[in-house]
Formats: C-alpha cells, structure tokens, sequence
C-alpha cells in the first residue's frame, strides 16, 4: 500500500507513541493494577503499522495472541494481589540503580548511531519468497511454509503450548494428597 | 527511511523494558510484562525485516516468538501465583531469602 | 522453492525418528492422567521405557556420514547423537528417584513425568537445528518445559521462589538471545540456513557493520544463562536448595547439556563473523571455572555446595565448545557424559544420606562416620570422582579439556584445570575430614522413619531401594569413567565431520579477502 511519506510518518508517530507510552507506564508505575492495562494497550496499539508494513497476518496474530490470550490474564492475576490500602512507596534508587540506570541509557546512542548509519540499501532478498499481494495469499504461504519446509520449527512450539498449559493448571492448583490407601493404620514407626 | 524509523522504535521499546527488569523494586508482576515487552520489540524486529526484504519468514519467525511468549506469561503467571499464595506478598525484596 | 509431498518425507524417516518416541509416549501419560484419579504408577514406567526406546535408536543407526532430510533440513551426525543420547541417559537415571520422591511426599504429580519427557524432547530438538528458525526456537523449547517441572515438586517458599527466579531471569535471557536473530536474519537478506547466512553478509559487504557485530554478542549475553555460567549462575543453586532432593538436578542437568548442544550450532555460525568473539566465552569459563571451586567453599548447606562443581564444569565444556577443532567437540562430549553421572550421582547420595540425618547442613552432619560408616562414605565418594583421583574422571576430564584449550591456542584456559582441581580437593578433603572425625553432628535416624510418611508399598526393602538401585550404574559409571575415558573419547573425535569446519574455513576465506579489499 503506498502513502505519501508524512502520512506515513504521521501513523508510525501516533502508533508508536501508544506503545511507548504504556511501556513506560509498564516499568514506572506504582501501583501493580496500572501497569497491567498500560501492558494491554502497549500489545493492541503496536500492532495498528503491521497492516501498512503488508504484515496483514502479524497483525491479527499480534491482537489475538498477544493482547488477547498474554494481556488478559496479567490483570486478573494482578488484581488479588495487589493491596490499595498500603500504597507502596517508590524506593528511592540506590547507587546500584543509578549504575544500571546509566548503563541502560548509554547503550541507546550506540545502538541508534548503529541503526542509522547501516547502509540498508546494500540489502536485497536473497532467497525470493515473495510475500504476495493479498491478504488471503500471504496467510495461504505462511501456510504452505509452516507445514512442509519450517515443520520442524513448527511443531516444538505447539508442544510448548500443551507443556505449558498443562504446567500452567499443575502449578497453580490447589495440593491435592493422593490416595486414602496411606490411613493411619499403615504407618509404621519402628 | 522507514525501516530505520520502526527499529529505532524498537529499540526504544527493547531498552524499555531492560530497565524494568533490571531496575524493577517493586513488583514481580512488572518483570513478567518486561519480558513481554522485550518479546514485542523482537516481535519488530522480525517484521521489519521481512517488509524490507519482502520475505515470509521473518512473519513466520516471528508467530513462533508469539507462540513462545504466550507460552512463557502461562508459566510465569502461574509460578507467581502459587509464590503469592506461598508468601503472601508479590515483592521483591522478599525474593531474596536464599543468597550466597 | 519446489514443494514436497508426502510420500518423499517417508524414506528420511529415520533422521527424526527418535524424537517421535516421547511425543506419544508424553501423550499417553496425559491421557492416563486425566482418565485416571489420584496416583497412577503407569506413568513412572512409561516416562522411563521411553528414553530407553529413545537411545536405542541413534545406537542402532550408528553411522559414519551425516544423513540429510531435505524435507525438514534437518542436517545430523554422530556427534548430535551422542548429545541426544547423553539427554536420554540424562531421563532415564531422574525416573526412579522422582518416583521415589512423589511417592514418599504423596503429591498428586503425575504430570512430572509428562514434564520431563517434553523436557527431554526439547533438549533433543537442538540436534535438528540447521536453521536459523529452529535455533530461535530451540531454546525456549527444552526451558519452558523445565520450568514446570521445577515449579510442581513442592508448595514451600523455597522451591517456590527458587522456580520464580529460574522463569523469569529465564525468560529474560531468553529474550535477549532472540534479539540477536533478527540481526542475522535480515541484513544477509533473508536467508535462514547458515551457509546462505554467511553468503549473504559476504555479498552485501556489511561483515564489518556493528548491526552484524552487535548480534554476536547479544546471541552470547543470553544463552550463557542456561548452562549456568558465571556470572548469571546464580538461579543453579537457589534451585538445588529450593527443590527435594530426588528431583533437584534435572531442571539443571538438562538445561546445562541441552544449552551445550545448541551452543555447538550457534558458535558453528557466529565464529566466522567476528575474529575475537571466542574472547567473551574464555572470560565466562575461566570465571566459571574458578569461582564454582571457590564460592563452594563457603556455603554451609550440603545442597547448595553441590551445585557449585556443576557450574565449574561448565567451564570445562565450554573451553572445549572454544577449541573448536574435532578434540575440543570431543572433550566437550566426554565431560558431558562425566558430568551428568557425577552430578545424578551425587545427588542421589546425598539424598539418601540426608533422609537419614534429617538435615542439608553441613555442620550438623559431623562425625557420621562413628554412626553409620557406609551411610558416611557415600557422601564422601560424591563430589570426588571430578576432583582429581585416579580411576575416577576427573583426572581424566580435564587435562585432556586443557590439552585441547592449548592446542587451539587458549594458553590462559590451559592452566585453570590444575588450579582448580587444587581448590576442589583440599574442599572435598575438609568435607570427608568433617564427617569422618568431628564431633557435635546430629544424631542419625534410624533408617525408614525419618519423616513419618511412609508409602504403603509392600516390599520391606522400600523406601530407599529405588534412591539405590538408581544410584548403582551412578556409582560405578562416574568411578570408572575415567578408564574408559579413551574409547569415547577416540569415537566421538573420529565421528565428527570435517566438512563443518571445512565450509567454515571457506567463509573465513571469503571474509578475509573482504575485509582486505
């Protein structure tokens, strides 16, 4: 899809500006219940470029999974554990911190100085897997990809998945004792 | 350029989220949305290289990532429940009781 | 791209075939758990018929060249199948102690042995990972299933806190590693198998840029986390306190031969890129190496010391992941085989010797030698077999992990071994001193009673004879190793191929002439 190029950096800034916001709402705010949704909206807003970068399928992989099924739960687990009526004060920063803290930020220029003066002209696709025209087409080659040559990639994390689900229930539970067959009547003490 | 706009995003988003990870003291909970913060910003990563290079793979690498995170907040969610319970409290300072 | 039926998949069959064992094997569990209330015995059996099966079958298609699968690219030799199957030994030795552990604890866990197949099978994944998708996948797959296993042995605060600190700072490496793969993904121009990723960097002239620089690194920061070295080492012995004893070493063990053998794939790609980028692993195993001797001198509880050699054996492995010729890759292998006995070995003795003293302490086990000599000299065989003794591995392990570190150039790793092995001994000699001759231990159980939770078997040999019939192959496998050192070791060098390290060289050429120009 082709847009002039201020309209385009017009939707990158105000799509990018949500998830900036909420991410640093994420790591600042007090309050556990804050950041939760901070999180969500983080998650739904980055994914409003993906259909002007022709990553249709992203797109709706992102809203669903990510914002849906990941963001979801974290304020319904945040909720009973949070406690209102001892508000937590802000720690103030020890030098540890302040060291980390400065790290963190001197890492930034290096990083963007990197990202600029990459001379991405230089890159041209190699193997040509053409990302298709529509919509329907791109998700019908993801598809395709998924299910014969990236088989293996594919299948570990559908496992990872069920490992997780069932892990997620086995840890969370309430202890259950197994068997009545250990009655009082059968321990021993020598 | 467009693709240098969208890393440097995120980038931003990724050193973000470091610093709630490594600066958290207040909350585990906030790691956890750290984590799925610094997973977004691969998530990114992924998917502008793929519109530059106009490649599926990078779409496909990137559902995995999804899949993985997903999977990664289920088990840490309800790992920190059961602490909750165990503990009575989400802090970190009280994360600490086995050092050396 | 031509695409492939499925009839052509059949013949190359065989080349994942026995990671196809524990996915129905892990399934009829779950269906057995869920059909099934309270306890089912079945899925202790099944969780160690499976890796049985699992290591019979690379044994029986023990072959000289690699087979390639063009249908998943899968590309594998010897050496990925004695990494699979050091994984598999690795499942079959945890059965009998955790079965012992969740039937002396009556916790309803029979997921456990679900976990730790989808443990296994992810550790066995790496040995398919030609790609770059299946290397960004492989991680993830062998840690989130050690988490749950980890996180469901016990309810306390300990294992509960010690599960917390392994996923999250878990999932932090791992994200940080993953942040490394759009960097070798995008700027080679969209090719994920190695060869056409290092192609791609040579064609589009950016082997000096910092983007493919900085991937390097990034990729090193966060899988270093997984074997534990120093300095993100610290989750290894919160989860050997944290967790029973029994269960203790398989979230570890795994996750340290499993990250060695994705380890081998990664640095197989990124050597060529960066002339300096074996620096930073030599820094971590030196570090590793030395501190995991000298930290476990001061810790007084006898689990969290135990953890601390594991983590100095790390370092070993890795100066051999450094060499990067057919001995290092060989070195490598042996350690891990040494490792993974001397570690289920020591913990398996150690829980035995702590069910009977009631405690993990150190001091309160003084002067058990008066009480019960044989219960004394269990402990006082665990950690040595990598301190130095002959037969036992250890002075077997490392002089031929420091040859191969001087043989490939490393001079600084060359002098660690004899060092530390110093450190080791004269710490294990105060141990055996302390439970041979000092007074004010604890008194010692009488054996069967200790904690009042006796399962109902019938047999009157229970509940330790499982804990010893586990610890039997242990016993003789980490004291004899070292004598039979010389056969694995000449096997796995000659089964290497050379062709990696010829293609290898062929880039560096290329690179060379490259940054020449």
């Amino acid at each position: 899809m082709s847009s002039p190029e201020s309209v385009h950096d017009a939707v990158l800034v105000s799509s990018a500006s949500g998830p900036a916001l909420g991410s640093l709402g994420v790591v600042s705010l007090v309050n556990i219940v804050h950041p939760a949704p901070s999180s969500g909206s983080v998650s739904a807003c980055i994914s409003l470029p993906h259909p002007s970068m022709n990553a249709d399928f992203a797109a709706a992989v992102q809203i669903l999974i990510h914002a849906g099924a990941v963001n979801v739960p974290i304020p319904f687990a945040a909720m009973p554990v949070s406690q209102p009526q001892y508000p937590h004060p802000a720690k103030p920063w020890t030098v540890g911190d302040g060291i980390t803290s400065a790290l963190r930020t001197s890492a930034f220029p290096p990083l963007i100085n990197m990202i600029l003066y990459t001379s991405w002209y230089r890159i041209f696709p190699i193997v040509l897997r053409n990302a298709g025209s529509s919509p329907t087409h791109s998700v019908q080659r993801i598809g395709s990809y998924s299910s014969t040559e990236s088989l293996p990639p594919f299948e570990p994390p559908s496992i990872v998945l069920l490992v997780a689900l069932v892990g997620a229930i086995t840890v969370a539970r309430r202890e259950q004792v197994i068997g009545q067959e250990t009655e009082p009547a059968l321990r021993i003490d020598d | 350029m467009t693709a240098v706009n969208y890393l440097t995003f995120s980038t931003i988003l990724f050193l973000l989220a470091i610093g709630g990870v490594l600066l958290n003291s207040q909350n585990l909970f906030i790691l956890l949305m750290s984590i799925e913060l610094m997973l977004l910003a691969v998530n990114m990563n992924f998917l502008v290289f793929s519109v530059l290079l106009d490649d599926m793979m990078g779409q496909l690498l990137a559902l995995f990532i999804l899949a993985v995170a997903a999977a990664d907040s289920a088990m840490g969610l309800a790992i920190l429940v059961t602490t909750y319970r165990t503990r009575g409290t989400m802090a970190v300072e009280y994360a600490t009781g086995m050092k050396g | 791209m031509t695409e492939l039926g499925f009839g052509s998949r059949l013949p190359y069959g065989s080349t994942i075939s026995p990671e196809c064992i524990p996915i129905p094997s892990s399934i009829i569990i779950l269906m057995i758990d869920s059909t099934h209330e309270g306890d089912t015995y079945w899925s202790y059996p099944i969780s160690l018929t499976c890796p049985v099966i699992g290591i019979m079958v690379p044994l029986s298609q023990w072959r000289e060249e690699p087979i390639i699968s063009p249908a998943c690219g899968a590309q594998t030799n010897t050496c990925d199948d004695i990494f699979q199957s050091s994984i598999l030994l690795r499942s079959i030795l945890r059965a009998p102690l955790s079965a012992e552990h969740f039937q002396c604890t009556e916790m309803a866990v029979t997921e456990s042995p679900f976990f730790a197949l989808a443990a296994t099978l992810g550790g066995m994944f790496p040995r398919c990972a030609s790609d770059l998708v299946t290397i960004s996948v492989a991680p993830e797959r062998s840690s989130l299933c050690l988490h749950p296993s980890s996180g469901c042995t016990s309810r306390d605060v300990r294992p509960s806190e010690a599960t917390v600190k392994y996923s999250l700072l878990g999932g932090t490496s791992s994200s940080i590693l993953v942040h490394g793969f759009p960097w070798l993904y995008g700027p080679p121009g969209g090719e994920v198998q190695p060869w056409g990723i290092l192609n791609g960097i040579v064609e589009s002239k950016m082997q000096n840029s910092a983007g493919i620089s900085i991937a390097p690194v990034r990729i090193m920061a966060g899988i270093v986390f997984k074997p534990s070295l120093v300095p993100y080492h610290q989750w290894t012995p919160d989860v050997y306190e944290g967790s029973p004893t029994p269960v203790v070493a398989f979230p570890p063990v795994t996750s340290k031969v499993a990250a060695s053998g994705l380890a081998t794939r990664i640095f197989n790609l990124l050597s060529p890129l960066s002339g300096e980028w074996h620096l930073l692993p030599e820094i971590l195993a030196i570090l590793s190496t030395i501190l995991g001797n000298l930290i476990a001198i001061a810790q007084k509880s006898m689990k969290r010391m135990l953890a601390y050699p594991p983590i100095s054996q790390i370092g070993y492995i890795t100066i051999g992941l450094i060499a990067g010729n057919p001995s290092g890759y060989a070195s490598m292998l042996t350690y891990t085989l040494f490792h993974i006995f001397v570690n289920l070995g020591a913990l398996a003795r150690i829980a035995l010797f702590s069910s009977r003293t009631g405690t993990d302490s150190i001091r309160d086990c003084a002067g058990s030698c008066g009480q019960d000599p044989l219960l004394a000299l269990r402990p006082t065989l665990s950690p040595s077999p990598l301190g130095g003794f002959p037969p036992l591995s250890g002075p077997f392990g490392k002089p031929y992990s420091s040859w191969c570190g001087r043989q490939a150039g490393l001079y600084p790793l060359v002098p660690i071994g004899p060092l530390t092995s110093v450190i080791s001994i004269y710490h294990h000699s105060k141990i055996i001193k302390l439970l041979m001759g000092e007074r004010g231990g604890r008194k010692l159980a009488t054996p069967r009673t200790i904690n009042k939770r006796i399962p109902s078997l019938s047999s009157p040999h229970t509940p330790e004879s499982l804990i010893e019939l586990g610890t039997m192959p242990r016993v003789v496998a980490s004291t004899t190793l070292g004598l039979t050192m010389n056969p694995v070791t000449t096997t796995a060098r000659d089964n290497i191929p050379n062709q990696i390290f010829a293609h290898t060289a062929t880039i560096l050429m290329d690179f060379g002439e490259m940054s020449s120009e």
